[in-house]
């Protein structure tokens, strides 16, 4: 079994080399299964294909990590890397949108504020 | 044949200038031309078939701003993935003994130009020809004949089907 700490210190090269090795070996197992000639541990071809899984996680990773470092100062990003959150928030008004007055507006805010009086007794 | 013969073009001509008179024509046109101008006498288009067929137009090939996905997954797809398990069982070894055949189960995407490859590439023999069918449960039985004698008993015994 290996472990994922170990595999992120590969590089993608590497990384494919393990995919290949493991995939191999999950063929032959699955061969010696199927032909039954000797006793074998079926265990083996769980731990095989999670190993499996492990390598492909951390390729996958890998890669999405580059790709956010490539599109980080893009004006458009790539779908996937934006922000997930919710359908409907993806399709609401940016604070700053909600937040925006017209000068107008403003200058009248600015110039007559809410007065607050008090009665003095 | 039974036709009266027809005068010569020239004469039709003619007739049809003179039953136009060229100077009703040149007026007829200047007023036409005053009143509704210039451009009047678009390019008559000249239609050869029946059938009205849509122009081909300017097609643009895509210039996305931002690609939709931004990695390619790695794929499931690989080379050991197409021959899955062989099958053992009386008829398999029969066919092994006397057709010279291996039969395998074999993924159900798989096309038979696809396993002759991998199976050549995995196991190194040459093949004359691969028969599939799909199983009741859902998985596909590859038939793979094998050239030469004995090709099927020597690589059966090599991985372990006896």
């Amino acid at each position: 079994m290996v472990k994922a700490s170990v595999l992120r210190k590969k590089n993608e090269e590497q990384l494919n080399k393990d995919l290949e090795e493991f995939r191999k070996n999950l063929a032959e197992l699955k061969f010696n299964k199927a032909s039954a000639s000797q006793q074998m541990k079926v265990s083996k071809l769980r731990t095989v294909r999670k190993d499996i899984a492990r390598v492909l996680t951390v390729l996958n990773t890998m890669k999405k990590d580059e790709a956010r470092e490539k599109y980080a100062k893009a004006k458009y990003q790539p779908l996937d890397l934006r922000a997930k959150k919710t359908r409907k928030i993806r399709r609401s008004m940016t604070k700053h949108q909600r937040r925006a007055t017209t000068l107008k507006e403003r200058k009248r805010a600015e110039n007559f504020p809410q007065r607050t009086f008090a009665v003095m007794q | 044949m039974g036709r009266p013969p027809r005068a010569p073009k020239k004469v039709y001509k003619k007739k049809a200038a003179e039953e136009n008179k060229e100077g009703d024509n040149k007026a007829a046109k200047a007023k036409a031309v005053l009143t509704r101008g210039r451009f009047l006498k678009g390019k008559h288009k000249v239609w050869t078939t029946a059938t009205f067929r849509r122009p081909k137009t300017l097609a643009q090939s895509r210039t996305p701003k931002y690609l939709r996905h931004s990695t390619l997954k790695a794929g499931t797809i690989n080379k050991y993935s197409t021959i899955e398990y062989p099958l053992v069982g009386e008829s398999a070894s029969k066919l092994m003994e006397d057709q010279n055949t291996l039969v395998f189960i074999v993924n159900l995407k798989a096309t038979k130009p696809d396993i002759k490859r991998t199976f050549k590439e995995r196991f190194n023999v040459d093949i004359r020809k691969v028969n599939t069918l799909i199983r009741p449960d859902g998985k596909k039985k590859a038939f793979i004949t094998l050239k030469g004698e004995q090709a099927a008993v020597e690589l059966g015994s090599k991985i372990g089907i006896i």
